[in-house]
């Protein structure tokens, strides 16, 4: 199961590699990226173990890129996905996975009511936002997230967690897709940020 | 094993075929994830991917083709000029159509796409939503208001009692949910239609914010699943401004038709913006996927213009290695025929048949000609077993075949001398000369059958052969043959006549020496009895006839024991000697006691040694100069006499020559050719062998001997001797032993 996961996410950044390294090739018009502090950045994650769950609180800063932006501007659904991992530590071996989270949220512009849309595709549930900064401040702060039941952990074992943010290329409209691989601006990603799981 | 399973898979038909048709089927599903990104958007990268590993695949697949077919024709394969012609060709038949159509199907994609996209259309949309809003404007005015009545309403309640007024005031204002909240968000009271459904919608930060700063917030938001809501905020203002101010926030559904209405706007608009902002990418994937079909249509032409050229030339190429094949010599080929049933194949089964029936005239001609070969080995075998010389020669003398035994007789190389005329033999050879001289007249007279006996005198020393002659008869086309069969009858001959005078001589010895004692004694008894009482005048006449007698019986008995001696001849004790030093020997006894003779000799120092018995040699001698003091002196006269000695120098042999000769009146010419023949003589005395014993004795030695009468006056006696090599240069015994064993032979 855990295999399945990690699995996955290999494949999944290995096809974008390849997608990567081949369509670089292709004759297709290139148009360079204006280079700013764009990105998704984790600032803080942390949590609390209350009544035996863990919480997660976390603090991201999405700054899309331009395209990203204008493409938003244009009704383009943006899909943001952020992956939890809690790993076992192993003295000799590589860690174990315990859990894999995945958390999936789509920002759409909606034209007539110039409202940001944020909808949560675990939950279904929408957040309307009167402007972009609003909805990413929404987005990036979360707040209570249930993460873990305690009883899955064993005692005197070391336990840590990683959080990835970033957006989902595989989820835009396909002929974006084959730009999105090709150019930059589209594979915005922010680093593993890695904490422990204190008992 | 690895090498082949990866030949078969790359020059194939079948995988190739089943990697177009599995590209062909994820091409259209391209497509369609292109046109459609509900059904097959998800697998839209992975086909992409598939894809271009599959064009990738056959790219390796036409190069690995490219490549067999370059060292084909770098090596000058059969055939391989042909398939690339024809790959060349094919290539172009495919390219040309194939571009065409992508060139104007890449014009249609461009302009049809940009037709989708119209200003007019455009506006036409941004107008519905603008008209879509102005319809909710009025709306919204209006609870605008009826929210700010009921927010004085609410002002003027105390807190505890407002959730209750509130219930109230929405059932009255007809709003979907009424919430009360404080100045920091936090939700003090709220009323809702369906209160299990949903929590209170709290406004954002922003309209939190907005609020803060006394301003009123009405907006349209769209509300989870349940459509379109239009949201009123406001600060309840208080007349008491040390009570804490709160905040009022109403959402009043909007009519469900109108809700549709504008929730259908706002899709078509959104959807024509996002259209009109993809027109690029889409623009790029419909190439995308366009160039790929294209790429893939290309390339399996490509690889379907190898296979076919490829298909095409193997039979022309087994042909020509078949041909080859036939070029150098081998027959044997069968070639693979074709598949197919067309003329290639045809032509294929005319080729095999021909190098069948080919096969099989070359196997029976080789049949024939091992026949023959065995049937001349066999002849050979024949003609080499013979004891007799075998010729044959054709009409100019030129030597045709001969067996080993021919050549041994006539002392010749017979492999090198095998298609030569005799008269170039000759020049080398010229012992053999007289040999020719015999046999030129009946070989060029077409002599049907002839005999001749030869007499040769070569390394060999002195040969008789018995030849005889005949035609044979000339195939058709062929020209007539002559042939020669010879024997080497001297041995023959030889001991034919020792043995007719060895009988003579027994006869003689046996007839004649008996009474001559009982006669000699007779003859003295009578003369010891009767000359003592007879008268001297009888006594005379009895005293001559016995002496007559007794000297005649002397004579007699010394010509039985001639007759004995050249009957029975000592064995013969070969060794080498210097021939001048035993003619200086035997000169001497003459020149000692004689004077009625003078005896001069030339002798040739360098004369080499010889083979040969030196009694017999000083017999022979003897009886020379005697023969010559008989024939020369007499009557006062004094015998001349000369001996020469020399070598002479024949081609492949040397001979040592004596000559004696006299001063006498010569051989008178009736009887020159049988001078050597016992009692053959010129002489009133003598026993007539001393000549014959000449020549015995020289024939003993291998040599001749031949009496002639020198221009100078008188005769001549001339024997010559074979010179063995090995005395003079140190080669084979072999002659010496020849001789040696003929000698004893003789005996």
């Amino acid at each position: 199961m855990t295999g399945l996961a990690r699995h996955n996410t290999f494949w999944l950044r290995g096809r974008a590699l390849i997608m990567g390294l081949m369509l670089a090739y292709l004759p297709v018009g290139f148009t360079t990226a204006s280079v700013q502090a764009e990105g998704i950045e984790i600032n803080n994650v942390e949590t609390r173990l209350v009544e035996n769950v863990y919480w997660l609180n976390a603090d991201i800063d999405f700054n899309f890129s331009n395209k990203t932006l204008d493409a938003l501007k244009n009704g383009v659904p943006i899909t943001i996905e952020l992956n939890i991992v809690v790993s076992r530590h192993r003295d000799y071996l590589w860690d174990e996975t315990i859990a894999t989270l995945q958390q999936r949220y789509q920002l759409q512009y909606h034209a007539l009511t110039k409202q940001y849309l944020l909808k949560n595709l675990n939950s279904t549930s929408i957040q309307s936002h009167s402007s972009l900064k609003t909805a990413l401040a929404a987005l990036g702060n979360i707040i209570n997230f249930p993460l873990l039941d305690k009883n899955l952990l064993e005692d005197h074992q070391q336990y840590s967690a990683r959080m990835r943010a970033s957006v989902d290329v595989e989820a835009l409209p396909v002929p974006l897709r084959l730009l999105a691989y090709i150019t930059s601006g589209w594979r915005l990603s922010s680093e593993w940020y890695e904490w422990p799981l204190k008992h | 094993m690895a090498f082949k399973a990866l030949t078969r898979i790359t020059l194939g038909f079948w995988p190739v075929a089943a990697l177009f048709v599995l590209l062909l089927i994820s091409l259209y599903l391209m497509s369609a994830a292109t046109q459609n990104s509900q059904q097959f958007g998800m697998l839209f990268s992975s086909l992409l991917v598939i894809n271009l590993l599959g064009l990738a695949v056959l790219i390796i697949l036409i190069g690995a083709n490219l490549h067999r077919l370059w060292r084909q024709y770098r090596n000058h394969v059969p055939g391989s000029r042909l398939a690339v012609r024809l790959v060349i060709m094919f290539i172009i038949l495919a390219l040309t159509p194939v571009s065409v159509v992508y060139y104007f199907s890449l014009q249609f994609l461009q302009h049809g796409i940009d037709s989708w996209f119209d200003v007019r259309l455009e506006k036409t949309l941004e107008d519905a939503l603008e008209l879509s809003r102005t319809a909710l404007d009025a709306k919204m005015r209006e609870y605008r208001k009826q929210t700010e009545s009921m927010a004085k309403e609410l002002a003027e309640t105390p807190s505890n009692q407002a959730s209750f007024l509130l219930n109230d005031l929405r059932e009255r204002s007809g709003a979907a949910e009424l919430t009360l909240l404080s100045q920091d968000g936090r939700i003090l009271a709220s009323s809702t239609v369906n209160p299990t459904t949903n929590l209170p919608h709290r406004p954002d930060d922003n309209i939190l914010f907005q609020l803060r700063q006394g301003l009123t917030y009405v907006g349209l938001d769209p509300i989870g699943e349940s459509g379109l809501y239009i949201r009123v905020a406001l600060q309840i203002s208080h007349a008491d401004p040390m009570t804490e101010s709160r905040l009022l926030q109403a959402l009043y559904p909007v009519a469900e038709r109108m809700s549709n209405l504008a929730d259908s706007v706002q899709a078509g608009y959104s959807q024509y913006q996002e259209l009109s902002y993809l027109r690029k990418p889409v623009k790029i994937s419909f190439t995308l996927t366009l160039s790929l079909v294209l790429l893939l249509s290309l390339l399996t032409a490509v690889w379907a213009a190898f296979y076919s050229a490829r298909r095409l030339v193997a039979p022309i190429r087994v042909l020509a290695i078949g041909t080859r094949a036939v070029a150098s010599g081998d027959y044997n080929r069968r070639l693979p025929l074709p598949p197919n049933n067309d003329e290639l194949s045809f032509l294929v089964q005319s080729f095999n048949d021909m190098t069948r029936k080919l096969a099989q005239a070359r196997d029976s001609a080789r049949e024939s000609q091992d026949k023959v070969e065995e049937h001349r080995t066999y002849l050979a075998t024949l003609l080499g077993r013979l004891t007799s010389g075998v010729l044959s020669l054709n009409k100019t003398m030129e030597l045709r075949t001969a067996n080993s035994t021919a050549g041994h007789i006539l002392g010749v190389d017979i492999e090198q001398v095998l298609g030569q005329s005799l008269d170039i033999i000759c020049k080398e050879r010229p012992y053999l000369q007289h040999f020719v001289d015999i046999l030129q007249p009946h070989v060029e007279g077409m002599e049907q059958e002839w005999r001749e006996q030869v007499v040769l005198f070569g390394a060999g020393g002195r040969q008789i052969l018995m030849c005889r002659g005949a035609l044979l008869p000339g195939g058709a086309g062929q020209e007539a043959e002559h042939v020669i069969v010879f024997d080497d009858v001297t041995t023959l001959i030889q001991a034919q006549r020792d043995a007719a005078w060895g009988e003579v001589a027994r006869r003689l010895a046996h007839e004649i020496k008996n009474p001559l004692t009982p006669i000699q004694l007779s003859a003295e008894r009578l003369r010891h009895k009767y000359l003592k009482v007879m008268d001297p005048k009888d006594a005379e006449v009895l005293d001559r006839s016995t002496h007559t007698i007794v000297q005649q019986v002397e004579a007699l008995k010394e010509m039985v024991k001639a007759f004995s001696e050249y009957a029975r001849p000592p064995q013969l004790q070969l060794r080498t000697l210097d021939l001048n030093q035993l003619i200086n020997e035997v000169i001497d006894l003459y020149r000692a006691d004689d004077k009625a003779v003078r005896i001069t000799t030339r002798l040739d120092p360098s004369l080499p040694h010889i083979h040969a018995d030196p009694g017999r040699l000083r017999q022979l001698l003897h009886n020379l100069i005697k023969n010559g003091i008989e024939a020369a002196g007499g009557a006062n006269a004094v015998a001349h006499i000369s001996i020469t000695s020399g070598c002479v120098q024949q081609p492949g042999f040397k001979v040592a020559e004596i000559r004696v000769c006299d001063t006498g009146p010569g051989f008178p010419g009736e009887i020159l050719a049988n001078i050597f023949e016992p009692y053959v003589t010129t002489k009133p005395k003598g026993t007539g062998l001393g000549l014959a014993i000449v020549k015995k004795i020289v024939e003993e030695h291998g040599g001749v001997v031949w009496a002639d009468n020198p221009r100078e006056g008188g005769a001549c006696i001339v024997i010559c001797f074979p010179v063995d090599s090995d005395l003079t240069e140190g080669h084979t015994h072999a002659l010496a032993n020849h001789h040696t064993a003929e000698a004893g032979g003789k005996q």
